[in-house]
C-alpha cells in the first residue's frame, strides 16, 4: 500500500473510531480535556506505528491498547493516581446517592468508576462500553481470561453496591 | 446446574456467546424451573443495561475529530515508517554492516615491516651499547614509569620489552652470558600481590625463578635457564 492509501485508510480509521476512544478515555480518566487529550495522543501514536498493524480487522483493539498505554504512562508521570487497594474495594463503598438499576445516572457512575483501581476499571469499561469479549479484554490487559472474569465480577459487584438502592436478591440459596 | 452454580456464573449471564449452547441449554433448563434465580439473571441482565446505558452517555466535543487531524499533520516527522519504502530498510541494513565490517577490519593491530624494522633496530642498538641510563629512556618512551636495577650488567642485555599482564604493564629485560641467561620481570607491588620475602627460588624443569626485593615499591621476578644464578649478570665486581 502506498502512502496516500495508507493516509487515506488511517484516516478513515479516526472517523470509525476517535468518539468510541474518546468515549473509553473519559471512562478512564473522567476529565473531558484529558480525554481529548489523550484520544489525540492515541492517534498521533498510532499514525507513527501504522506500518505495525497487520491486521486492518483488529484495529479497534489495537487502538484502545495504545490508549490505555497512554493514560498508564500519563498516570505514572502524574503521580496521581488514587486506587485503594485491591482488598479494600469492597469495603469502602459509599451509598449516599443511590438510584435503582435501571436509572443510574452518568455522573454518578463515572464517580464510582474513579473510586475503582484501574485494573478494575478497564475490564469494567471494555465489557460494557466497547463489548469485547473476555478475551480480547485479556489480551488488552496482557492478563489471563480467569483474571479478567474474576477482576469484572469484583467490579462489577461494587458498582453495585455503590450505585443500586437494592442489593441484589440472592441473600439466600434457594435450594 | 443448581442455584450456587447459577450464583456463581451470575456476572457472566449477561454475554449470550460467552458460555457454550451445552451451558446455555443447562441454564436455561434450570431457570424455567427456578423463580429465585429467574428473577436473579432479570434482575443482573437490568443491571447491566443500565450501566451499559450510563457508559455510553459520553457527549463528543463536537470540535474532537478536526482537533485530531490537525494533530496528526503537524506531526510528520513522527510518520517516518510511512515514508520508509522497503528498499530503504534494506539498503540502510547492508551500509550498517559493510560499516562494521570495515571497522572491525581497520581497527585490527596493523602488520608494518617498517615499523618492525625500525623496531628491531632500536632493540640492537640499546641492547649493543646497553647501559642502564639507554633501559631508563627505552621504557620512558614506552610512557612506562619503572624501576631499573643497577647492578645488572647491561652489556649483557638481549632484550627489552614491555608486557601486559592482567591489564598491567610490566617492563621485561633479558639478559644473555655465554650459555646462561635470564628474563627480569620488574613488578610494581601496588598491582600485584607478592608472597612475603624473602622466599625460597622455584625450580621448573628448565628454569628457576627468584624473587628479588629491590624497593619499597618493586620487586624483581627473575627467571633463570639452565645452571644460571643472579650472579652471572652483575658487573663485575658488584657481587656482593
Amino acid at each position: 500500500m502506498g502512502e496516500v492509501g495508507r493516509n487515506g485508510t488511517f484516516r478513515r480509521l479516526v472517523d470509525e473510531h476517535y468518539a468510541q476512544l474518546y468515549r473509553y478515555a473519559y471512562r478512564l480518566c473522567g476529565r473531558a480535556d484529558v480525554a481529548a487529550d489523550l484520544t489525540q495522543e492515541t492517534f498521533a501514536r498510532a499514525q507513527a506505528q501504522f506500518s505495525q498493524l497487520r491486521d486492518l480487522g483488529r484495529s479497534k483493539s489495537w487502538l484502545f491498547a495504545i490508549l490505555r498505554n497512554v493514560y498508564l504512562q500519563q498516570l505514572r508521570v502524574e503521580r496521581r493516581q488514587r486506587d485503594v487497594p485491591l482488598e479494600l474495594v469492597d469495603l469502602e463503598v459509599a451509598r449516599d446517592e443511590e438510584t435503582n438499576a435501571d436509572e443510574i445516572e452518568p455522573h454518578q457512575l463515572q464517580e464510582a468508576l474513579n473510586e475503582l483501581p484501574e485494573v478494575f476499571r478497564t475490564p469494567l469499561i471494555l465489557f460494557y462500553f466497547e463489548e469485547f469479549s473476555y478475551r480480547d479484554i485479556a489480551d488488552q490487559m496482557n492478563i489471563p481470561i480467569g483474571t479478567v472474569m474474576s477482576r469484572l465480577a469484583r467490579a462489577k459487584s461494587f458498582l453495585r453496591k455503590r450505585l443500586t438502592r437494592t442489593p441484589r436478591p440472592d441473600d439466600e440459596l434457594c435450594r | 446446574m443448581n442455584c450456587q452454580t447459577i450464583r456463581l456464573l451470575l456476572p457472566y449471564l449477561t454475554r449470550q456467546n460467552e458460555l457454550g449452547a451445552e451451558d446455555w441449554r443447562a441454564i436455561d433448563n434450570h431457570l424455567a424451573t427456578c423463580d429465585t434465580c429467574r428473577a436473579l439473571v432479570e434482575d443482573e441482565r437490568a443491571f447491566d443495561r443500565a450501566i451499559g446505558q450510563a457508559m455510553h452517555t459520553v457527549t463528543i466535543p463536537v470540535n474532537l475529530r478536526e482537533a485530531i487531524n490537525r494533530r496528526l499533520e503537524q506531526e510528520p516527522s513522527r510518520n517516518w515508517r510511512f515514508r520508509v519504502p522497503p528498499w530503504a530498510a534494506v539498503a540502510a541494513t547492508f551500509l550498517l554492516i559493510a560499516l562494521l565490517t570495515w571497522r572491525w577490519y581497520a581497527t585490527r593491530p596493523l602488520i608494518d615491516p617498517t615499523q618492525w624494522a625500525e623496531w628491531e633496530d632500536q632493540q640492537f642498538v640499546l641492547t649493543y651499547n646497553g647501559s642502564r641510563d639507554s633501559v631508563i629512556e627505552f621504557f620512558q618512551s614506552r610512557g612506562l614509569k619503572t624501576f631499573v636495577p643497577a647492578d645488572f650488567d647491561y652489556t649483557l642485555l638481549t632484550r627489552l620489552d614491555v608486557i601486559d599482564i592482567e591489564g598491567t604493564p610490566v617492563a621485561t629485560l633479558a639478559f644473555q652470558k655465554g650459555d646462561h641467561r635470564a628474563k627480569v620481570y620488574v613488578i610494581p607491588r601496588r598491582h600485584f600481590r607478592v608472597p612475603n620475602l624473602p622466599v625460597s627460588p622455584a625450580t621448573g624443569s628448565h628454569c628457576t625463578v627468584e624473587l628479588v626485593e629491590v624497593s619499597r615499591d618493586y620487586v624483581l621476578l627473575i627467571v633463570y635457564f639452565g645452571e644460571a644464578n643472579r650472579q652471572f649478570f652483575f658487573i663485575p665486581g658488584m657481587i656482593g
